[in-house]
């Protein structure tokens, strides 16, 4: 975070106190003591608040930077409206402003041991870092594996895709996961973006949890195929077959990418 | 770095030279380098002791094809040999190891290659043989010129298009494109311009972009850490052929009212798929807590990517940005020689029957003994 | 491989100055897989100084092209042979 930043966000949001919790690719991510309006009695956290701001790209051509914000901004809002409707886990919506592009939302997750929030990622780090290799694997990761993978099972069920699937893009509220940052979220009911989701998923796992990310990977998609199995009527077994026969060509295209000029 | 670099010094002296031979894509490229014994450092530099590529270069609209390109290489391979030797002033009794790239590529113009490599370490005495990916070539020589430590590295090329960053010493890829790589997109978009080949492709587009000043509204197709480009080239291509194919159609800029250019069409096409390169590197350092990025490979020496890619980190707190110059940016063989005799000193090497080549060859397969941090 | 047998076969015999040369020779070649081993099948060797290249195949269409590339690849080792061989202790100019 510089200078210019800082300056751009109170520009906006001027004698609210902010503190950084992360700088993203598109955003920047403050917690806040301060709600924009009235308490909400259903929010989990009643004394933090988080506020995404989406500050514009000086590398970017001035007409795609525009449209890049505005078109996530409203993307995401309306995204996690839909997710709060459907008792998907992911923060509530506390407030939008679309033109300054800053949303405000319910804060979720809590600090870990050393300080980092409680990302699916950072504690598979911490665990990783501080721990035995049997606790990276032990019964309370692979229910968290698999509650994420129900959780991305619900998403697709619903013909909703993240975009940016990552084990940074994965809170643990009480080991709850909940999904965050949809600036990349779409809709569609084709396999192939549901399978495209998941591909991201298995390559972040990969290369970000290395050591053990094909056991992670099988818990996170049994999860998914548990969670298909229960809507059945709705088509979920189908649904579940398609996606992971697609998903299988995806992974070839991937090694299959001819590396030529 | 705690890794020991010198169990296989030759008895008595204090330095390694690697020849490196490079010919996996229209670069064919052979470089000496010479390590002096203990840890690189920036008190210890590698040095290179020469560095030659002759680029095949085809006519206007058209590609380089493997079996012509082989040919290439094969005419030139052995006087380039002897011109990187003659520059660096050595014999051939002064060579620790020969390396070659092994993969990704073509395959022929990779072949035609390793046939010399092989050829000559045994008229040699049997110097050993190294097998170098061509990626960490890039990654290694990149990192030795700029000093970057650990960076998140982008690698933007003809054949490649990867966000890497290290961990558990490997290269891991933590973003890449889903269709087809950068470079390859900018060569096939002059193609359809018939801009020329010569010096390349990506650089003519280069050049065009600054002139161009309408920007054309394309799909922007980042998923995650990864990108896909095969439909804004369907896309640009698509109207490119209606604006010079045989009924020109003009198309207006909707702001100006003023007619759009090819200058245009490569300033648009540029301006788009840098964005996503931009964007999808800042993803893997927020995601891997970086703030260190390196550009390599031949899209790395477009100016306005780098340009691009400082104004992004400029917003990151301490963030820096490497790149290198088109020495060694673009394909050439002293990266091989670097990355290989880096595999040389922690005891890897070549049997000769080991050393085939491989189209294929990813950069995470590669396990990297040098680092242990 | 030896048990295929396939119906056209051609042997190429390339004589060079010592039989070190045509044992590098063959050795360069080896390593390489063919592209269509159902198709056509090669076999590297020498004796003395004679490199010894032993072709068979489905058709003598793809004899040809085997040959072709095989040829191409002995004069990349002659010509590395003419400049290098026995050149290691000295320098270039």
């Amino acid at each position: 975070m510089t200078d210019r930043l800082v300056k751009e966000i109170e520009g906006h949001l001027p004698h609210i106190p902010l503190e950084i919790v992360s700088q993203g690719a598109e955003a920047l991510v403050f917690q806040t003591s301060t709600h924009p309006y009235i308490d909400d009695p259903y929010l989990k956290n009643q004394k933090k608040y988080i506020v995404k701001f989406r500050p514009s790209k000086p590398y970017r051509h001035p007409i795609i930077d525009a449209s890049i914000n505005k078109t996530r901004t409203i993307g995401e809002a309306k995204f996690m409206t839909k997710l709060n409707k459907l008792g998907i886990n992911s923060p509530s919506i506390i407030s939008v402003d679309y033109s300054k592009a800053i949303i405000w939302m319910e804060f979720l997750g809590s600090e870990l041991t050393n300080g980092d929030i409680s990302s699916f990622k950072n504690w598979l780090w911490y665990l990783e870092r501080n721990e035995s290799e049997a606790k990276c694997v032990d019964e309370q990761v692979e229910q968290v594996c698999k509650k994420v993978g129900e959780l991305i099972g619900k998403l697709h069920m619903n013909d909703m895709i993240h975009g940016d699937l990552t084990s940074s893009n994965i809170i643990l509220q009480d080991f709850e996961p909940a999904l965050i940052d949809f600036g990349l979220s779409s809709y569609s009911g084709l396999a192939e973006d549901k399978a495209v989701d998941l591909y991201v998923l298995e390559r972040a796992i990969l290369s970000t949890h290395s050591v053990f990310s094909d056991t992670y990977n099988g818990w996170l998609l049994e999860g998914y195929g548990s969670i298909h199995k229960q809507y059945s009527k709705q088509g979920g077994t189908k649904k579940y077959a398609e996606t992971i026969k697609k998903l299988e060509d995806v992974r070839l295209r991937g090694r299959k990418r001819s590396m030529l000029g | 770095m705690t890794v020991d670099l010198d169990q296989y010094v030759k008895p008595g002296k204090g330095h390694y030279i690697a020849l490196g031979l490079e010919g996996s894509a229209n670069k064919l490229g052979v470089g000496v380098i010479k390590h002096n014994i203990g840890p690189l450092s920036q008190t210890n530099r590698a040095e290179v002791l020469s560095n030659i590529r002759d680029t095949y270069v085809t006519p206007p609209g058209e590609g380089f094809l493997p079996r012509d390109t082989a040919r290439h290489h094969r005419n030139w391979v052995v006087r380039i040999i002897k011109k990187a030797l003659i520059e660096a002033n050595i014999k051939g009794t002064d060579i620790d190891c020969i390396c070659f790239t092994q993969g990704p590529g073509m395959g022929a113009p990779l072949q035609s290659v390793v046939i010399a490599a092989r050829t000559l370490a045994q008229l040699w005495n049997n110097i050993p043989l190294v097998g170098v990916n061509h990626c960490i070539g890039h990654i290694e020589m990149g990192r030795e010129i700029t000093g970057a430590d650990n960076p998140v590295v982008l690698y933007v090329s003809g054949g490649n298009t990867q966000v890497i960053a290290y961990s558990k010493q490997r290269y891991r890829i933590f973003g890449e494109t889903l269709d087809i790589a950068i470079g390859n997109c900018l060569d096939r978009f002059a193609r359809t311009l018939k801009i020329p080949n010569e010096p390349a492709p990506g650089y003519n587009i280069e050049q065009m972009a600054k002139k161009g000043k309408h920007l054309i509204n394309l799909p922007y197709t980042v998923k995650g850490m990864d990108m896909s480009m095969s439909g804004i080239l369907g896309y640009i291509d698509q109207l490119a052929n209606d604006m010079f194919g045989k009924q020109p159609k003009k198309v207006i800029d909707e702001v100006s009212g003023e007619p759009i250019t090819p200058e245009d069409l490569c300033f648009s096409l540029q301006e788009i798929l840098f964005s996503m390169l931009v964007e999808i590197t800042e993803r893997a350092l927020a995601h891997v807590n970086s703030n260190q990025v390196l550009i390599v490979g031949g899209v790395g020496s477009n100016e306005r990517l780098q340009e691009m890619m400082k104004l992004m980190i400029q917003d990151r707190k301490n963030g820096q940005i490497y790149a290198t110059d088109e020495r060694f940016c673009i394909d050439n063989g002293i990266m091989i020689a670097h990355a290989g005799l880096l595999s040389y000193r922690t005891g890897q090497t070549n049997l000769i029957n080991d050393t085939v080549c491989t189209q294929r060859f990813r950069t995470d397969e590669v396990f990297i003994k040098w680092r242990d941090d | 491989m030896d048990s295929i047998t396939l119906p056209y076969s051609l042997q190429l015999e390339v004589p060079f100055e010592t039989a070190k040369q045509a044992i590098i020779a063959a050795s360069t070649l080896s390593p390489d897989p063919i592209l269509k081993p159902n198709e056509v099948s090669v076999n590297y060797k020498s004796d003395e100084n004679k490199l010894i290249c032993q072709f068979q195949a489905v058709s003598d269409r793809v004899i040809r092209v085997a040959v072709s590339n095989v040829i191409e690849n002995i004069k990349t080792i002659i010509e590395c042979i003419d400049e290098f061989d026995g050149k290691e202790d000295q320098y270039f100019n």
